[in-house]
């Protein structure tokens, strides 16, 4: 893979991130249980006041193409970039990678679960399924993308 | 087995799965980037380093494929629905605990 082509797959695959982040956030906010009280609405009650269902599908597409280019980008990272960290003892920037490779096959395993939750209206049993798995694939991605931005950062600074 | 419920039987296992063949660092095949080949057998050092998360991911994939697909919707029904994010919440949990080791 030529270094050209890292940077463009590396570029869109950040793009997909922000695209991923804005989608399940947006979705987490939403299912959080409010009570409706008679006072001004907040920021915070606008940005969850929405139809969380319909990130469903955006969020599991956005995910699985987004872990695809990740696994793509592993192979020059494995080459060009772990042996840099080690070169250099940074031992925890290898570890948040480790647990961000843990939480991208995680994530993944969870949106099956995800979506059945999330396709037919929830009944109150099925709510917390539904707002924890969420709130799981919204920590992977969260983690993921961070990880990502300071590897990159590391990388560039090295 | 209907679709829900090998779903949810799915997501249950996947991670559990992924944990114990990460855990034993045991891997199916091996990745080597600087050949850009797969391996079934560890290679020299000259090979340079290898990938096993490819590994990894096809294991807890079809282990939690073919679990789904065994057991009887019925036995998946009658769990609530508590244990199909308990579950994967522990299994984060035991996961970021596992990891620590790269931080003390």
């Amino acid at each position: 893979m030529t270094p050209a082509l890292v940077t463009v797959l590396l570029i869109l695959h950040g793009l997909l991130g922000v695209a991923l982040l804005g989608a399940i956030t947006h979705q987490s906010f939403g299912v959080i249980p409010r009570s409706r009280g008679q006072g001004p609405r907040s920021f915070l009650d606008r940005f969850a006041q929405i139809d969380a269902s319909a990130y469903t599908n955006a969020v599991i597409l956005l995910f699985i193409i987004t872990s695809i280019g990740g696994a793509i980008l592993y192979a020059p990272y494995r080459v060009d970039v772990r042996p840099a960290l080690e070169d250099r003892q940074l031992v925890a920037a290898n570890g948040i990678f480790e647990i961000k490779e843990h939480l991208a096959a995680i994530g993944m395993g969870l949106l099956p679960a995800y979506w059945v939750f999330w396709r037919k209206t929830a009944v109150p049993a099925e709510m917390p399924a539904r707002r924890y798995l969420t709130w799981m694939i919204a920590f992977c991605t969260w983690w993921n993308f961070i990880v990502g931005h300071v590897l990159n950062n590391i990388k560039g600074l090295i | 087995m209907d679709l829900a419920s090998a779903c949810k039987m799915f997501s249950t296992i996947f991670g559990i799965a992924y944990f114990v063949t990460f855990y034993s660092s045991w891997s199916p095949f091996l990745y080597y980037p600087e050949q850009g080949a797969f391996h079934v057998s560890a290679q020299a050092a000259s090979a340079g380093p290898p990938i096993l998360w490819y590994g990894w991911l096809a294991v807890a994939t079809v282990v939690s494929a073919a679990i789904a697909a065994l057991i009887p919707a019925e036995w998946v029904r009658r769990f609530p629905p508590a244990v199909f994010w308990i579950v994967p919440a522990l299994l984060l949990l035991v996961v970021l605990f596992y990891e620590k080791r790269w931080f003390l």
